[in-house]
């Protein structure tokens, strides 16, 4: 195997695992990324509260609170593609696509990291506005290193659809970001009722 | 001198077109068949399309034991296997104009 194809490889499992995993193992590897949600919400004080959502916060009080966050992000956004596709006559199952949004999820926990050792350290909004000097730079960096990670989510979440639903052309990206868009609005809904 | 496997070819390098049989041959008496035949749709596939074709049928047509032997996803596989029945469908539409 030449380094190219190597190098082509690699950006395949960083960026579409779904082309070699699926069924009973990408839902059994989707479970432990759910499951290690549980503790980093409530030991790192994180919350998922949103299919695309993830906030440092002051405290996480209870151990509920971190399992809600990632059962409602998780079947929202498994719900609504699973619903996109099948209005679009696509054969996606439900064990696929349930275990891809999972794995979708990896960049968001990895970007935790950043997020913890870049935070600046503010109380309020006008302290977040006066920031000034490295505490200014960590936070652009900071901005630049998320939106870096959320697009690997965004990535990824596309190609599980693509996958899973074996949809093209404008179907796949009016189901994309339907479904999307659908579940961010029905995960923020339920966390509200709460 | 590079060892190059030989493939059926399947269209005009000049123009693009399918191509049809011209002649048989018998390698054993040398006996030669001529007329104008048309090439069975399996034969206008690629080598990978007739490998996937061939693999489907020994694994009785299960999706999830190919996946398992080519070492991808059972929604890739089925992807595959889809876009090939479009295509085969094509080159059947093709063969009755």
């Amino acid at each position: 195997m030449t380094l190219t194809t190597e190098n082509k490889r690699l950006s395949m499992w960083l960026f579409n695992p779904f082309l070699f995993v699926g069924g009973e193992r990408i839902l059994f590897i989707g479970l432990i990324i759910a499951a290690v949600h549980i503790p980093i919400g409530y030991y790192l004080d994180i919350r998922f509260a949103g299919a695309i959502d993830m906030h440092l916060v002051p405290i996480v009080t209870s151990w509920a609170t971190p399992v809600a966050d990632i059962l409602i992000a998780w079947v929202s956004m498994a719900g609504c593609m699973f619903a996109a596709a099948k209005l679009f006559r696509s054969p996606i199952r439900v064990i696929d696509i349930t275990g891809s949004v999972a794995v979708a999820r990896i960049p968001l926990l990895i970007s935790i990291g950043p997020a913890l050792l870049l935070e600046p350290d503010v109380q309020s909004i006008e302290e977040l506005l006066n920031l000034q000097g490295s505490e200014l730079y960590q936070l652009a960096a900071l901005s630049v290193i998320s939106m870096l990670f959320l697009i690997w989510y965004f990535v990824l979440l596309y190609n599980a659809f693509k996958i899973n639903s074996n949809l093209k052309g404008a179907r796949l990206w009016i189901g994309f970001i339907g479904s999307v868009i659908i579940a961010e609005i029905v995960s923020i809904m339920i966390q509200r009722a709460l | 001198m590079e060892n190059r496997e030989k493939q059926l070819p399947v269209t005009c390098p000049s123009c693009g077109g399918d191509l049809n049989v011209k002649v048989l041959g018998c390698p054993n008496c040398r006996t030669e068949v001529s007329g104008d035949y048309d090439l069975p749709v399996l034969l206008r596939l690629s080598k990978d399309e007739v490998g996937f074709v061939l693999s489907f049928i020994k694994n009785s047509g299960s999706l999830k034991e190919m996946a398992n032997e080519m070492g991808l996803s059972y929604p890739t596989v089925r992807n595959y296997l889809n876009e090939l029945i479009e295509k085969i469908g094509r080159l059947e539409d093709d063969s009755d104009n």
